[in-house]
């Protein structure tokens, strides 16, 4: 018996140049491949998001463009409250269908209308539709709810809401936003 | 003398623990690539399953590999360290025979319910509960009948090794115990330890519950007593490729184990430390206070010691081979090293993937930062590490050098076995890298279309390339795997249907005498009564009054209290 073994007989195991290109690969791939994983890591946390995007372009994306959730106004920018209630997508055999619900209340001491307009998908469908409070009086609250048909597999990506103030003379003062959403839950 | 020749009983028994494993690895295998090509949108439309089917694959991808394929081929590779170490035969075969039915017949009995997956309308339901297979995820009694059959019949086959053991020490009163029969004893000291939670918690709640005996189990309750054994189910994966990488691979190199003391002391490190960890998994369940969480979490990071101890030593004696081979200078040694030889590049291949999971395992572990990744694709991308290669590759490569001992066949297709290993680390750098740049971006695990259709990557975040590309790594990853692990099986194969006796076999099992040797080191290492008794105690300073707490709070019904049970409340 011997300390070792010896497969040298074996000559098409030890073909010294298959050997060579496997050692090569079996290396060189893995640190190919983890060495850019670094630089990358690294990039990031030095430069940011890289991708070309200089940061502040990233950052003024981020901060005009927060997204919306459950429990989230929608229209931060008026003094009335459009809180975002619900929001799902149901996954059905007859397609998919993105419900939500807003409750608004007219806090302001002007008349006062919610309307949903057209969703975008992430996929950028477009799928019209809408909704609207209807002209609430002061003081007033509703509960508004819409429905979208969706493209199978794709999810809503921003909504345009519009809130309508009626103004002194007859006049309408508008707030408009492309609200983004955050992750919508799909249930089957 | 040839294993077969000089133990032709016990060389059988551990072709039968290899055959099972093997036709475990094969299927489990296949369900690796399918989920890996319809996980990431590659000819999902082509695949012959939905969304539905999906778990049923990865439930058999996870039973299969990583609790079947790993406990028979444990199993089956102690048999041949135990015997041959001891250099005697078992002590009582028909023990060991018993413990493997057992676990074949377990196994058969979980396989079929899984796979009934595809096939709701046959009578055994169906077990889509994952390899993590905690409440509330229910399945079919015979799931959890067979999953307690493999883990007795495994004490039923360790029980062998302690009784074989006993007859040596009565014929060898005064002698240390052979550093591989002490490897596969302290394992199986753990092992015992850490598996009695899972045993308790499928025959005391899982099997009551799924028989409509009681009506509910402690969802919190349950998932503490699996992972009470799953993270300590892990050493039991990579102790028998320590127990390789210790006795085997410096011979492989052409050398010898650098330290038999320190061998023995980082397998008692083992047996202290494996156990008390298992909370470092439930970091995120409530109820079980942060100060236990922080023992786990001190534990885990102490179970580096002894793996850097590993890697020190093992690293020793591959450079001690190397230069006994004539290698010079200080890496120089590297390229001596017979990397054409498939059973050493497994092995050590295996070794220095494992480092790398070691590092992924350290962020799993930290209270804090674990947050960042839990329940992400991350974690697969870590075990994979360490059970998909440390644990796989090493008994691969074990394969390829015993196998030939336990049948008395040459190793065939050998250029084949030369490429196998270095195919697999690979595929599996090319699916693991993008596991874990997808946890970090906040990819899902366990989940069958993380993305609706492919397009849905908005709400992820990647720090380093884009999810698209991701999942073409883990597709090409995952692809590339199955092809190396067709080709082990090839190999496998070939040899096992080959002629025997053909020619003198090129392998033997002689396991030269360690540099340092165990007269090097103090006796109190070889009393494993001792280490047992203070891992008890560990485990009950870390998990005593947490689980008294649980079952204080409700056995079955949280908030119900003590004895709410025994009351009919």
């Amino acid at each position: 018996m011997t300390d070792t073994d010896h497969e040298a007989d074996g000559d098409d195991v030890t073909r010294r140049w298959l050997i060579r290109v496997l050692v090569g690969l079996g290396f060189g791939i893995p640190i190919a491949i983890e060495g850019a994983t670094l630089v990358g890591l690294v990039e990031s946390w030095l430069f940011g998001d890289g991708e070309g995007d200089d940061d502040a372009a990233s950052t003024a994306t981020t901060t005009s463009e927060p997204t919306t959730a459950v429990g989230d106004d929608l229209l931060p920018t008026t003094d009335r409250a459009e809180t975002l209630t619900e929001a799902t997508v149901y996954a059905r055999d007859d397609g998919w269908r993105f419900d939500l619900a807003v409750d608004v209340e007219n806090s302001g001491d002007r008349p006062y209308e919610l309307r949903l307009g057209t969703v975008t998908t992430q996929d950028g469908s477009r799928v019209e539709g809408g909704a609207s409070t209807g002209r609430l009086a002061a003081g007033e609250s509703a509960t508004l709810s819409a429905s979208y048909d969706l493209p199978d597999g794709e999810t809503p990506a921003t909504m345009a809401v519009v809130g309508v103030e009626s103004v002194e003379g007859g006049g309408e003062r508008l707030f408009r936003r492309d609200v983004r959403f955050g992750n919508i839950p799909v249930q089957g | 003398m040839t294993f077969v020749d000089k133990f032709p009983e016990e060389a059988k028994l551990v072709r039968w623990h290899f055959g099972v494993g093997f036709v475990a690895l094969a299927l489990g295998g296949l369900f690796g690539l399918v989920q890996s090509l319809y996980r990431t949108g590659y000819f999902r439309d082509a695949l012959p399953i939905d969304a539905a089917q999906y778990y049923t694959v990865l439930t058999g991808h996870g039973v299969l590999l990583a609790l079947v394929f790993t406990t028979f081929l444990i199993c089956g590779f102690f048999v041949w360290a135990i015997t041959r170490s001891l250099d005697r035969p078992l002590a009582h075969q028909r023990v060991a025979w018993a413990g493997f039915f057992a676990m074949l017949v377990g196994t058969t009995l979980a396989a079929i319910t899984i796979l009934n997956g595809f096939a709701p309308e046959l009578p055994f339901g169906s077990a889509d509960v994952l390899y993590t297979f905690y409440a509330p995820l229910q399945a079919h009694p015979a799931f959890y009948v067979g999953a307690a059959l493999l883990v007795v019949g495994s004490w039923v086959v360790g029980a062998e090794y302690f009784l074989t053991y006993r007859e040596w020490r009565a014929d060898n009163p005064g002698e240390r115990i052979p550093l591989q029969t002490f490897m596969v004893l302290a394992t199986f000291v753990m092992w015992y330890l850490s598996s009695f939670g899972v045993a308790v918690e499928v025959v005391v709640f899982l099997i009551p519950w799924s028989l409509g005996w009681i009506s509910q189990v402690d969802p919190l309750l349950t998932r503490t007593l699996f992972w009470y054994f799953g993270h300590p189910v892990v050493y039991f994966w990579l102790l028998p490729a320590y127990l390789a990488w210790y006795t085997i691979l410096p011979k492989l190199a052409g050398g010898k184990l650098f330290s038999d003391p320190l061998a023995r002391v980082v397998f008692v490190l083992f047996v202290l430390l494996s156990t008390p960890v298992g909370f470092h998994h439930q970091y995120t369940d409530p109820g079980i206070a942060e100060g236990f969480k922080f023992i786990a979490m001190t534990n885990t990071f102490m179970l580096l010691l002894p793996s850097l101890l590993t890697a020190f030593t093992v690293v020793a004696s591959l450079e001690h081979g190397a230069r006994q081979r004539g290698a010079t200078g200080y890496f120089g040694w590297l390229r001596a090293l017979p990397w054409g030889k498939p059973s050493f590049s497994a092995m050590a291949l295996a070794g220095l993937v494992f480092a790398a999971g070691g590092f992924s395992g350290m962020i799993n572990a930290g209270m804090n930062i674990n947050y960042l990744i839990h329940n992400t694709i991350w974690v697969p991308g870590h075990f994979h590490l360490t059970v998909g290669t440390a644990f796989a590759l090493t008994m691969m490569g074990v394969s390829y050098w015993l196998v030939p001992q336990i049948t008395g066949k040459q190793l065939q297709h050998k250029t084949i076995a030369a490429a196998q290993p270095f195919v697999w680390v690979i595929g599996m750098t090319l699916m693991s890298n993008a596991m874990h740049r997808g946890g970090l971006a906040g990819l899902p695990r366990r989940t069958a279309k993380p993305l609706f259709r492919g397009e849905g990557a908005a709400p992820f975040d990647p720090v380093v390339g884009s999810i698209a590309e991701m999942q073409l790594q883990i597709a090409v990853g995952g692809t590339l795997l199955f092809v190396a692990l067709a080709m082990f099986l090839v190999v496998m194969t070939g040899t096992w249907l080959s002629r025997s006796g053909v020619g003198q076999l090129s392998v033997n099992g002689t396991i030269p005498a360690p540099l340092s040797g165990p007269a090097d080191s103090p006796r109190i290492l070889d009393n494993l009564k001792v280490w047992a008794g203070i891992a008890v105690v560990l485990v009950i300073i870390a998990y005593g009054l947490p689980l008294y707490s649980m079952v204080a709070d409700g056995i079955l019904s949280p908030g119900a209290g003590l004895l709410a049970p025994l009351l009919g409340l």
